[in-house]
């Protein structure tokens, strides 16, 4: 049994709806992630996860027991804020016993718990400060430590570190990742950032225009999207109209004729050749001719932008040498055909 | 450079030319005359007047009494209207008619309203009346010429201003830190008590600071409300200065008056310092 259980979840307000039919599991332990554009949704279903917004229509379940209508306070989770939501007129070691304090424990036992958790996030000595006077990272240190402290099963985090800069970012993604596994607690984690997703989750829900788009880990979402928004929104994709598709012969229909099937091809699956130059070729290749557009390095890969069919199809090779390759000169593209993902394409 | 310079000066200059102007000279006019006698000679015999008196200390003691129990009334009434009018409204526009409809009476004159409670507040007054048809009371409530009286119309008339205070502070509440204390087990209850009571305190602090003071120093409606049978400083001063012309006697009333109004404010606020460790 999943610890939650979304089921056929719906939000509106006003006229607006902000989910359609949402379902998602999440198991014990497990790290998922909501990935999607701003306004798709996510603080909205994490917002009903924690009960601070009632949905219209669906259920939401925690170890099977239907949840949908209890109020908040009565949840079995916790949530980190994006803005960490600290209390400003208590100390830190106050505002981590808040918790404990709340579900029955004295005075005594909730210090040593708030204590135990602020050592956990590194925060052992800084229990005596107010919120004002720590920086964003060990604010958002306070926030963690006051939402495990009670040890809940399933933990909200809506994007925790967004405010932090790059490097600190980096730093509590590993932090909060080990920290996830240490105590087992399973993670219902917004971000729009999709390396963060990628590099932190067990798996990964794309939403969009308050819908589930697909579910998934890392490698499937990126290698397998389940439709073009998907395909767009993760990573960078060459989107080609299929004509005809046997096996791996695949011929693929100018830009100007789209056909209901999509060929989903990755800048790093895309190798260029010379034209004439059959070296290396193989029988499940797909070859383009295609003539030289735009060339460029962006840190250790470089970028060849060529033109074909109407398409501007992107070439990547690692390393800065752009492999003698000018702007005009003629080139085949070539395309493993295993390398190229089918969508069955919605809209024509 | 010498422009901007000049220009720090004003900037400097100015606030403290209106500040010396319009408070500090009068102030130090009444002290003065309260230090001394008619002819000019410094003199403790004022506050002694006033100090070794029972008269004086009854006055005294109605006028802080009058203000305290006033500003507490205000509090208690104020904060749920607050609560009502910050939290509860959900159309704008209603919740604008409301804010309007309690600072409206702040534009008109304190004589009028206060005479309007003359009217409410009579034998055969309104407030009678319904509590005599609600069968609350056989015979009519003797209220003008009472402290209830003055506290009735001191509690209308200041009123708004804890509301506003108040208001204000609950509309800056960030709404997320009450979901945090929900999301960690808090009850409705223990919210409130717990994040939205303290996280108001200095709103409800400015609020009463000012009830209080314009209590303890308000004229017309206790002059008008009490039909001359109840006292306060501020009646005793306003006598001094318009009838009986002693600055002397009056200043010293009024250093009084201002002395203890900030002894007050002060106690209550070390009080609530210590109280909130
Ligand atoms: N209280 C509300 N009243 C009206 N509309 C709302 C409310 N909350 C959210 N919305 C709308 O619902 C949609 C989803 O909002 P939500 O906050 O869930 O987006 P999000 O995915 O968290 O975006 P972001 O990445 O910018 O935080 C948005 O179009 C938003 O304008
Ligand atoms: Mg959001």
């Amino acid at each position: 049994m999943a610890l939650l259980s979304i089921e056929g979840v719906s939000k509106s307000f006003g006229s607006h709806q902000a989910l359609k039919d949402v379902s998602l599991n999440v198991e014990a332990g497990e790290f998922v992630s909501l990935l999607g554009p701003s306004g798709c949704g996510k603080t909205t279903l994490l917002r009903l996860i924690a009960g601070f917004l009632t949905a219209d229509r669906g259920t939401i379940r925690i170890d099977g027991e239907d949840i949908t209508n209890v109020p908040a306070h009565r949840r079995p989770l916790n949530t980190v804020f994006q803005n960490y939501a600290l209390f400003p007129h208590m100390s830190v070691q106050d505002n981590v016993a808040y918790g404990p304090r709340r579900s029955g424990a004295g005075r005594v036992e909730a210090a040593e718990r708030a204590s135990e958790a602020l050592s956990l996030v590194g925060l052992g000595q800084m229990g005596d400060r107010y919120p004002r006077q720590l920086s964003g990272g060990q604010q958002q240190r306070v926030a963690l430590a006051r939402a495990i402290v009670n040890r809940p099963k399933l933990l909200l985090l809506d994007e925790p570190l967004s405010a932090l800069d790059l490097q600190l970012r980096r730093r509590m993604q590993v932090e909060l990742k080990q920290l996830q596994e240490k105590l087992g607690v399973a993670f219902v984690f917004v971000t729009h950032d999709q390396e963060e997703a990628m590099a932190m989750s067990d798996r990964i829900s794309v939403l969009s225009e308050g819908r589930i788009q697909q579910v998934g880990n890392g490698a499937e979402i990126y290698r397998r999207p389940a439709n073009r928004f998907v395909a767009e929104f993760i990573g960078e994709a060459n989107l080609l109209s299929i004509d005809s598709a046997h096996g791996f012969e695949i011929v693929f229909a100018p830009a100007d004729q789209s056909t209901n099937r999509l060929g989903v091809v990755r800048p790093e699956h895309v190798r260029i050749l010379r034209e004439g130059d059959t070296a290396a070729l193989s029988e499940n290749d797909v070859r383009i001719t295609a003539e030289v557009a735009a060339v460029a390095s962006i840190g250790g890969t470089t970028d060849i932008h060529c033109t074909s069919l109407g398409y501007e199809i992107v070439a990547r090779r690692l390393g800065l040498s752009d492999g003698g390759f000018k702007p005009g000169d003629k080139v085949t593209l070539v395309i493993a055909g295993d390398d190229i993902h089918i969508i069955e394409s919605e809209r024509s | 450079m010498i422009n901007s310079r000049s220009t720090v000066a004003a900037l400097v200059f100015l606030p403290l030319l209106f500040f010396t102007a319009f408070f500090l000279v009068p102030l130090t006019v009444v002290a003065t005359a309260s230090f001394t006698n008619g002819d000019g000679v410094p003199t403790l015999a004022n506050y002694a007047r006033i100090l070794l008196d029972t008269y004086h200390w009854s006055v005294i003691a109605t006028t802080f009494r009058l203000g305290i129990v006033t500003t507490l009334i205000c509090i208690l009434i104020g904060y749920p209207l607050a609560w009502y009018l910050v939290r509860i409204v959900k159309f704008r526009s209603w919740r604008r008619l409301c804010v309007i409809l309690l600072i409206l009476p702040l534009f008109t004159s304190n004589i009028v309203r206060s005479f309007g409670w003359m009217v409410l507040l009579g034998r055969n007054g309104l407030v009678n009346e319904t509590l005599q048809m609600a069968g609350l009371t056989e015979r009519p409530l003797r209220l003008l010429g009472t402290e209830t009286g003055i506290l009735i119309g001191l509690v209308y008339i200041l009123l708004p201003f804890v509301v506003l205070t108040i208001g204000n502070a609950l509309a800056k509440i960030d709404h997320s830190l009450e979901q945090a204390s929900a999301d960690l087990g808090a009850s409705p209850a223990a919210t409130f008590w717990r994040v939205t009571f303290p996280l108001t305190a200095p709103g409800i602090a400015a609020g009463a600071i000012i009830v209080f003071a314009l209590a303890v120093s308000a004229y017309v409606t206790p002059a008008l409300l009490s039909g001359g049978r109840v006292t306060v400083l501020a009646v005793l001063v306003f006598q001094q200065y318009s009838s009986v012309f002693d600055f002397h006697y009056g200043g010293a009333l009024a250093v009084t008056l201002l002395v203890f109004t900030m002894a007050i404010i002060g106690i209550s606020s070390l009080v609530s310092r210590l109280g909130a460790r």
